[in-house]
């Protein structure tokens, strides 16, 4: 109370004066006297209503002032995390322009967060990818995450980006804060037991596991657009004598070479796959009996030609092969391997290095 | 006469002033550029309603959080118009609602109940 009367002291002072004039005034005076008193009387609520006015607008200003202080420690707090954390955080406009950027996020992207956020602030991703994450937040109900290939100085690398809508977002006009992280090495390491989970070791061809996923998914093709399918069954003539006359690196040789050969003949569609030991297949979408028994021939001709160098000279060997067409309207794999073969025992029982069919077609 | 609804917007609190049940609200936070503007209906519609009020009940519900200098004189002088009112005679109660942790409006609302005498004026804490 003290500090209002302070503020208005002098403006107290003349009410006084004025309110003892008005006492004094004589009664002569009529409604002059009265007005005048009248007029007192609001001086009076007005400066009442003054001073209580500047103390709430003070009170006021203080809670505002305490919310700003508060608001900067907090803000200060953020900020700390912003500058200091390894992964990269950014807030993006609605059309993938960055808004801003930390530190760490220009590091991964290899420019500076001046480069990032200068003349309107670099797009993210390109507009398609950008759309697919907008889409992602929209059914996501605000927040997504996705794996996305940016190019950082002419290297691709993988990162992990978390998205979450800011406030407002449903309004349209929002920006997208986000986190990303780069996970490349994940990636390549995931992408090495990918390889090693498909992958022949020796042959560097698909093993088995994978090569009948891919027949599955090939036979159930052919059969839904009603196209030729094609199996080869090969295996090498008297591999066995070879491991044991020359051991087994010599072996390993034969079905390197072997491998690399039948790879080089056939069409990089046609799937080569290391079935077991000496036990090679070949799946040939879109290529009935005839062309399949045609490539069969070229491989054996051209395997014929192969040779593994040894101290004592040249090592030459041949393959059988048996061939089977898809017939039926689903067949499965095992039958289509069973009736493949068949056709290579034949063809092992005729004198090897030769092609049979399943349908007992012979090769030329 | 007719009831008068203004709805709320960031800076202009809700007015919900009802002369058939004699309670009128006003809720939100109030700063809006022009507070006299924004204010000149609500003395209108007081000013009709409390000449015709004679002795009815009449309760003032307010929830203001925060408030610019401009807002204060308007709600001072609706303080104003009811402690007059009930100075006359009208049956007036003032309900200031408040939330615990804001200490601002509470006293604030101390400093608005010190200038009246006719109306009862409640400090009602949630």
């Amino acid at each position: 109370m003290s500090s209002k009367e302070e503020l208005f002291a002098r403006e107290r002072e003349f009410l006084e004066e004025m309110r003892k004039r008005s006492e004094g005034a004589s009664p002569a005076d009529g409604s002059q006297a009265e007005d005048f008193a009248t007029l007192v009387r609001h001086y009076d609520k007005l400066l009442k209503q003054t001073s209580r006015l500047v103390h709430i607008g003070d009170r006021m200003q203080q809670e505002l002032n305490e919310l700003n202080h508060r608001l900067s420690v907090s803000e200060q707090k953020y900020r700390n995390i912003f500058e200091c954390s390894s992964e990269g955080i950014f807030q993006a406009a609605p059309d993938g322009r960055l808004v801003s950027a930390n530190p760490s996020m220009a590091k991964m992207l290899g420019l500076t967060t001046g480069e990032l956020l200068g003349s309107g602030g670099m797009p993210l991703l390109d507009p398609p990818r950008w759309q697919s994450l907008l889409e992602a937040l929209e059914s996501g109900g605000g927040a997504a995450k996705a794996v996305f290939m940016i190019d950082v100085g002419g290297e691709g690398r993988w990162f992990e980006i978390s998205t979450m809508a800011a406030a407002g977002w449903a309004q349209g006009g929002a920006v997208i804060d986000g986190v990303m992280s780069d996970v490349t090495q994940r990636k390549e390491l995931e992408e090495k037991l990918r390889h090693y989970a498909t992958v022949d070791g020796l042959t560097g061809l698909a093993n088995r596991r994978h090569f009948l996923e891919i027949f599955d998914a090939e036979i159930k093709r052919s059969v839904r657009h009603d196209t030729p399918l094609s199996l080869m069954l090969l295996d090498l003539d008297r591999f066995k004598s070879i491991n044991d006359k020359y051991g087994h690196d010599t072996g390993d040789a034969v079905l390197k070479a072997f491998a690399r050969t039948v790879r080089k003949t056939l069409r990089s569609e046609d799937v080569v796959a290391r079935y077991g030991g000496e036990e090679f297949c070949v799946l040939m979408p879109s290529v009935g009996l005839d062309g399949a028994m045609s490539a069969a021939g070229h491989v054996r001709k051209a395997v014929e030609k192969t040779a593994v160098t040894l101290p004592q000279g040249s090592l030459f060997f041949t393959v059988s092969i048996g061939v089977a067409e898809r017939c039926g309207s689903s067949p499965g794999p095992e039958s289509m391997l069973k009736a493949a073969d068949e056709a290579l025992y034949r063809a092992k029982h005729a004198g090897r290095n030769r092609v049979e069919a399943a349908s007992g077609h012979v090769a030329p | 006469m007719e009831k008068l609804k203004i709805e709320a917007t960031k800076s202009t609190p809700l007015i919900d002033f009802d002369h058939v049940s004699g309670v009128l609200v006003i809720k939100g936070e109030s700063y809006p550029e022009y507070a006299g503007k924004f204010y000149a209906p609500v003395f209108t519609w007081l000013t009709d309603y409390l000449a015709g009020a004679g002795g009815a009940k009449t309760t003032l519900d307010m929830e203001i959080a925060y408030f610019n200098s401009s807002s204060s004189k308007a709600l001072m002088n609706i303080f104003d118009m009811l402690e007059e009112a009930a100075k006359m005679g009208a049956d007036i109660t003032v309900n200031w609602r408040y939330h615990s942790a804001n200490e601002a409006a509470e006293e604030c609302g101390e400093e608005f109940g010190e200038d009246v005498s006719h109306i009862s004026f409640n400090m009602v804490k949630i």
